[in-house]
């Protein structure tokens, strides 16, 4: 027969040995989840300096560490008086602020490469990070057309380099076909060349697979939308128009390639609360234009008051400087949402543009590049 | 003599219960080992962090066109353009570059250290961007700052600074 004190051994060993076994499965689990979503914020935090590294050096080059998780819901949100931050829906990766003007798409592997708008009295550099995309266009063979998808083409990288593990090409959708160069999508110099003397194609129905992103340039967007992706209508006098994005019901308004860069890079696509990346992108993409921009140009006003104090109106200098200043009072401190408030804006950034080159060729102000 | 069973069956649940608060002691060892892991690499991570966001601020405020000329050139009237924007010119940059942190640019073409303001632009050779206090870590570079009013470049440093 047991003795009592071998019973109450069986039970405390079982009570214990369970209670131990319980408690070190919940903390393993534990830690193997904060170990994963550390590592992943490791990963995050390494992309955004290595979009950094990119956007001070305007060197390219391959970030491919996004393959060892999911990071496919990650996205830049702006903030209201911080860093905009990148987060990751429905993940306990904690957010990961970002110093830079990013472009940023998700995918396994991304290119990371370096582009400037330049206002001529500014230049405004960003980053743009972006995976394997074919970007398809569906010609309606008008010169405004032309002139839009060769101001986007522009602002997308070429990733023809030996090195570059992604690739981006460009692709032309006639009805139900698609063609290429070759056997893969075009490159940059090759759909820049074709784009001159294409003519126009049937509506687009072609079937697209996910890493496609359909672009449509048409004059008669908002009453006709193509099958996904964006349409963007042609621009005004000011180089201002409307975009809109297949299944959104919204209107954009663009006023530089880069808006139309954004839109046709995040397209269609939905996340879980209906949103498309299209509208995320173009949102983080004005967000942090506009807060460079309106500082720049206060700065920039600022500076030709001081000039202006040390010259006398004689001087041949004078009048432009004042006509620039005028110009630079006009922008910032606006939303800049509807379409008048984008003409008005681009009306003062065509003219500061003009001004400030009057300036550089007049030899009262250096080029930015140094000439 | 034979040993009272009672006294061994004590015995021998004394030893178990010792054990068992052993086992317990070495898991929490583990734990506490394992936490104390990870607060260091975040430290690490953290302090590693400071001394990167002071050379890309450094880096950022040398390559912005809203301070500088050309590339690498800083120019003397967008710096007092923006000091004299007070606090606000601070605020604003520091949304865009982060919190925490200042720049201090002294122009080495003239004798001692006279901050420029509205007031004095041209006669003055130091900017002091965003509130300079303790304490701090810091960095100096060397940097030009093109002086628009008698279009020279002048030898001059940036000590840029974050708050520890």
């Amino acid at each position: 027969m047991l003795a009592i004190h071998r019973i109450f051994q069986m039970i405390f060993g079982i009570i214990v040995s369970v209670t131990i076994l319980y408690f070190l499965i919940v903390y393993s689990g534990q830690y193997k989840q904060n170990q994963e979503d550390f590592q992943k914020a490791l990963i995050l935090k390494a992309f955004a300096d290595e979009a950094k590294s990119v956007y001070l050096t305007g060197i390219s080059t391959n970030f491919t560490q996004f393959y060892k998780y999911d990071f496919s819901s990650c996205f830049i949100k702006p903030q209201t008086k911080s860093l905009p931050e990148m987060q990751c829906m429905g993940t306990g990766i904690a957010d990961v602020p970002v110093d830079t003007p990013l472009i940023f798409y998700p995918g396994k592997q991304v290119y990371i490469s370096r582009g400037s708008l330049d206002y001529g009295w500014w230049v405004y550099n960003f980053a743009e990070a972006m995976p394997s995309i074919t970007f398809v266009f569906n010609p309606e063979g008008s010169q405004e057309e032309k002139d839009v998808i060769t101001s986007i083409v522009q602002l997308i990288p070429d990733t023809t380099d030996d090195w570059s593990v992604v690739k981006v090409g460009f692709a032309i959708c006639d009805g139900g076909s698609l063609s290429n160069c070759g056997d893969q999508p075009c490159s940059k110099d090759d759909i820049l060349s074709i784009i001159s003397s294409w003519e126009a194609k049937t509506k687009c129905t072609a079937s697209l697979k996910k890493s496609m992103k359909l672009v449509t340039v048409s004059r008669s967007c908002g009453s006709f939308m193509p099958q996904s992706g964006v349409c963007i209508g042609y621009p005004n006098t000011y180089g201002v128009g409307n975009a809109y994005i297949q299944g959104s019901g919204k209107e954009y308004v663009w006023k530089d390639p880069l808006d139309l860069v954004a839109l046709s890079l995040g397209g269609s696509e939905k996340d879980e609360f209906g949103k498309t990346a299209g509208e995320k992108l173009y949102e983080i993409k004005n967000s942090a234009l506009m807060a460079r921009l309106s500082l720049a140009a206060d700065i920039t006003s600022r500076r030709i008051e001081l000039i202006l104090r040390s010259i006398s109106p004689d001087n041949p200098c004078y009048a432009s400087y004042v006509s620039l200043v005028n110009e630079l009072s006009g922008i910032g401190g606006k939303d800049y949402t509807d379409l008048s408030q984008m003409d008005g804006l681009n009306q003062h950034l065509n003219a500061a543009k003009a001004y400030f080159q009057s300036l550089e060729e007049a030899g009262c102000e250096r080029s930015m590049y140094g000439a | 003599m034979e040993r009272n069973p009672a006294r061994k069956g004590q015995s021998e649940i004394m030893e178990y219960i010792v054990m068992v608060v052993l086992i317990v002691a070495a898991i929490i060892a583990i734990i506490l080992f394992l936490s104390w892991w990870s607060i260091m690499q975040i430290e690490m991570q953290g302090s590693k962090n400071q001394n990167d966001k002071i050379v890309s601020l450094g880096q950022m405020i040398m390559g912005d066109y809203m301070l500088i000329n050309e590339q690498a050139m800083l120019d003397d009237a967008k710096l007092t353009s923006l000091v004299s924007m007070s606090s606000e010119g601070c605020e604003r940059l520091q949304a865009l570059l982060g919190a925490n942190w200042y720049a201090k640019i002294k122009s080495l073409d003239m004798e001692g250290d006279i901050p420029c303001t509205w007031g004095n632009y041209p006669d003055c050779n130091s900017w002091t961007i965003c509130e300079y206090k303790e304490p701090h870590i810091a960095q100096v570079f060397p940097v030009n700052v093109y002086r628009k009013l008698s279009d020279k470049a002048a030898l001059a440093v940036l000590e840029v600074g974050v708050y520890t």
